[in-house]
């Protein structure tokens, strides 16, 4: 039964952790390491602080303010905040992070099933190339590997807020302890100390190339997750007085360290695994999935005691996925719940989609890198949508109203109404042509075509098909979200039947 | 720079960061207790 006594989260911990475990997922254990190494080591760690600071927080502290003030999922809080037209907007950050998560489970999936083949050494000495095509394409053992961590999510969802809270108390330090263990071996394997130079040095030239700034500003829009509305949806369970300028600092801080971690445990074995610096780049540039699967897969068969450490690599790669899908699937939960759906209703109905739109990229891997590429480049919209929302408010007035509360440690200067009312919208935007134009470039005979998965054609078909979807039910929607809690002068309890 | 020195600055700047953050909530925690 949902514990009717927790009124939102529990602890102060447990609420860090669960900020922490949305943020850190596998953006920080596949993707930082790749693109520290590709964008000048320390000099991508510096404009990632940068970004994080300019883009990330300031959105961040948007989202926690919106989800407090409202104590609604996306929709209700641009209903409420900004009036019913505007609703569409928290209606497409709900839509596109439900979209992401479907395919996002689907990792899992692939994760568990190299769990086992870990614990079995089922892939040693085959082609590991073809044994992840295997893996990924139409297997329905990974497939039933999909559907099960979706099931025991389902059950954490429905034990409530204070379920969550005990789920990312245990799994966060669980993975601080893996990637620990991890970072250790590999710094200790000979030859990583190429890889830790590599992985620290700062190439001040990199901080002069727009692509390493552009590459920081993905890095942190993909893994922090300013714009996914899971800080907004967990913001809804947050007490009226908690310090939310601290939450959202450690959010940014505590996501940024898993990554530093992520690099210590990944670019020193890379490095002391590979026969050359070069090649260890070309590991680094071979894709998420390609070093994950494939090249790390393939050092742990070399490596003494590898079975093991792969084990624990993999668990730690589940356990950063889950804490994440968890957060995700609070978003889609408590939007339904804004309707007046009873938690057992709105979960269920969280799931069933999961289930149904996950299968396709569950089943194929072409199906997942398109809606990977999809909805990576329309979530950018939402960061957009939320500078949107402070202008449109007025952001000096949400600064001083919201942000700067007598119990907050940390009060926002006028930085903050600047990088969340321009700077972040304006760089975003830069971000999102940046994608296509890129996207244009990769394939110059095609991009228009909507049926070239990887294109930009695609991108643009199916957001916009979004967009009118959702332009289209955009009054039905705000009227049938019930009540209103905002009072436009301070935060409000968390209401009863959220509890 | 010294590879030494760049990994100080980078580390400063995330572990550090978080360090600083949880201080910051430790002591921002036991203020408004000590006020309730």
């Amino acid at each position: 039964m949902p514990d009717k006594k927790s009124a939102g989260f529990n602890s102060r911990m447990g609420l860090m952790m669960t900020l922490i475990g949305g943020s850190v997922g596998t953006g920080n254990i596949w993707r930082f390491p790749r693109m520290a190494a590709l964008n000048g080591g320390g000099a991508f760690v510096i404009a990632l602080i940068i970004a994080s600071f300019i883009v990330a927080l300031p959105i961040l502290n948007a989202e926690m303010l919106l989800g407090r003030a409202t104590r609604h999922s996306g929709a209700g809080a641009f209903r409420d905040f900004l009036g019913d037209k505007y609703t569409w907007m928290g209606t497409f950050m709900v839509s596109v992070c439900m979209l992401i998560t479907a395919y996002y489970m689907a990792i899992l999936g692939w994760v568990f099933r190299y769990i086992g083949m870990s614990l079995t050494g089922s892939y040693l000495g085959k082609d590991l190339a073809l044994v992840f095509d295997r893996t990924v394409n139409g297997n329905l053992l990974t497939y039933l590997w999909f559907v099960i961590p979706v099931l025991v999510l389902a059950v954490v969802l429905y034990k409530g807020i204070g379920s969550i809270e005990k789920v990312n108390m245990f799994m966060i330090p669980a993975l601080f302890l893996i990637c620990a263990i991890l970072a250790i071996r590999a710094v200790t394997l000979p030859g990583s100390l190429e890889g830790v130079k590599y992985f620290f040095n700062i190439d001040w030239n990199y901080l002069v190339i727009p692509t390493t700034w552009l590459n920081a500003l993905s890095q942190c829009s993909w893994s922090i997750g300013p714009g996914f509305c899971l800080t907004l949806a967990y913001a809804v369970y947050t007490q009226p007085k908690s310090d939310l300028s601290l939450n959202t600092s450690l959010q940014v801080f505590g996501n940024q360290s898993f990554a530093m971690l992520a690099g210590l445990m990944v670019l020193p074995a890379v490095f002391a695994m590979a026969s050359s610096p070069a090649e260890a780049y070309a590991a680094c540039a071979s894709g998420n999935q390609g070093l994950t699967f494939i090249t790390l897969t393939g050092m742990f068969q070399d490596m003494p005691g590898g079975r093991v450490l792969s084990v624990l690599f993999f668990t730690g790669l589940a356990f950063a996925a889950f804490t994440s899908a968890i957060g995700m699937c609070n978003v889609g939960q408590t939007f339904l719940m804004d309707f007046g759906w009873s938690r057992k209703k709105a979960v269920a109905g969280t799931v069933l989609f999961v289930l149904v739109v996950g299968t396709p990229s569950a089943l194929s891997l072409r199906i997942f890198n398109n809606q990977d590429w999809v909805w990576g480049v329309a979530l950018l919209l939402s960061t957009i949508f939320l500078g949107f929302a402070m202008n449109r408010y007025g952001l000096e007035k949400v600064r001083i109203t919201f942000l700067n509360q007598p119990e907050n440690e940390w009060k926002m200067g006028r930085w903050w109404s600047v990088c969340a009312g321009w700077i972040a919208p304006i760089m975003t935007a830069i971000m999102i042509i940046w994608w296509m134009a890129q996207s244009i470039a990769w394939f110059p005979d095609d991009w228009w075509d909507p049926t070239n998965l990887d294109g930009l054609a695609t991108v643009v078909l199916q957001t916009v098909l979004l967009l009118l979807l959702l332009s289209v039910t955009n009054r039905k929607i705000a009227r049938s979200i019930k009540r209103k809690y905002f009072n436009g002068k301070d935060f409000p309890e968390i209401p009863e039947e959220y509890r | 720079m010294s590879w030494i020195l760049s990994m100080v600055v980078c580390l400063l700047l995330t572990w550090g960061a978080a360090g600083f953050v949880i201080h910051k909530m430790i002591r921002n925690g036991k203020r408004n207790s000590s006020q309730s």
